[in-house]
């Protein structure tokens, strides 16, 4: 069993209104833990950028860019997208810009299952 | 062999072969919900021995792995009687033609790009169990 004892106290309060995503219905046993790791990736995000490892931005930026859409939150696989960009050409400004929204994205996200009313879908292949 | 899977109501024997557990989850759920029996591996040489044990009747494959590639996974897995020619299903972020067509010359089915757009995904599994061992 994970303890997160990061979060024994809550997740970080969202500052600001929610931002409603519907995700397919199939998925709602598992969402709240991808969120979870989602907020500890950008964790792991945040300091990698500091420590101007852009190779750990990058692979972190590439499960994020996988996993974000898979799950029906497109925005986290386009922010994923321009990460690893930013990361091979070592562009901190980028990246310093992005981390914070990602994470302000995770604490005012709020899911609701409902198949029908389903918006945010991964681009179709060509 | 449960090829047909889906359609013949019958269900299909799937090993998934990715080293992100979230997406492992998510592949679980998502086949599972169709009556499939899943098997995981967390990584490429689990995989290759999974596939070995279980003979499944179809392998989702992450091409991003370490330490060998998904590739080299479908290498070791074409160069084995007992999936020499199972259908894969490769997953990829890259969706550049000389990755699919390098896939495909190594043997590999078919492909879908991460993000995965789940409807899709359902499709192909079930047009690969219809199509069977290759």
């Amino acid at each position: 069993m994970r303890v997160r004892f990061k979060y024994l106290f809550g997740k970080p309060k969202p500052q600001g209104e929610p931002i409603p995503v519907i995700v397919d219905p199939i998925l709602h046993d598992i969402v709240d833990g991808y969120l979870e790791d989602a907020l500890d990736q950008a964790d792991a995000l945040e300091e990698a950028c500091k420590q101007k490892d852009f190779d750990a931005v990058g692979k972190l930026a590439f499960t994020m860019s996988g996993q974000g859409g898979s799950f029906g939150f497109d925005q986290i696989s386009v922010w994923g997208d321009e990460l690893v960009k930013a990361a091979k050409e070592a562009k901190t400004d980028v990246i310093d810009d992005i981390v914070p929204k990602y994470k302000d994205y995770l604490t005012r996200v709020q899911v609701s299952y409902d198949l029908k009313k389903r918006t945010e879908r991964p681009p179709e292949e060509s | 062999m449960a090829a047909g899977g889906e359609q013949s109501g019958k269900k299909a024997r799937i090993l998934v072969v990715d080293d992100d557990e979230n997406m492992r989850k998510l592949l679980s759920v998502v086949l599972t919900s169709k009556g499939h029996e899943i098997f995981l591996a967390s990584g490429p040489i689990e995989g290759i021995e999974a596939a070995a044990r279980k003979k499944p009747d179809l392998i989702v494959l992450d091409l991003f792995m370490e330490p060998i590639s998904g590739m080299d996974v479908l290498v070791q897995l074409r160069q084995v009687e007992s999936s020499a020619k199972t259908p894969v299903l490769m997953l990829t972020a890259a969706n550049t033609i000389n990755t699919v067509n390098q896939a495909f010359d190594l043997g590999v089915t078919d492909y879908i790009t991460k993000p995965i757009n789940l409807d899709r995904l359902q499709k192909k599994i079930a047009e690969l169990l219809v199509r069977g061992p290759q």
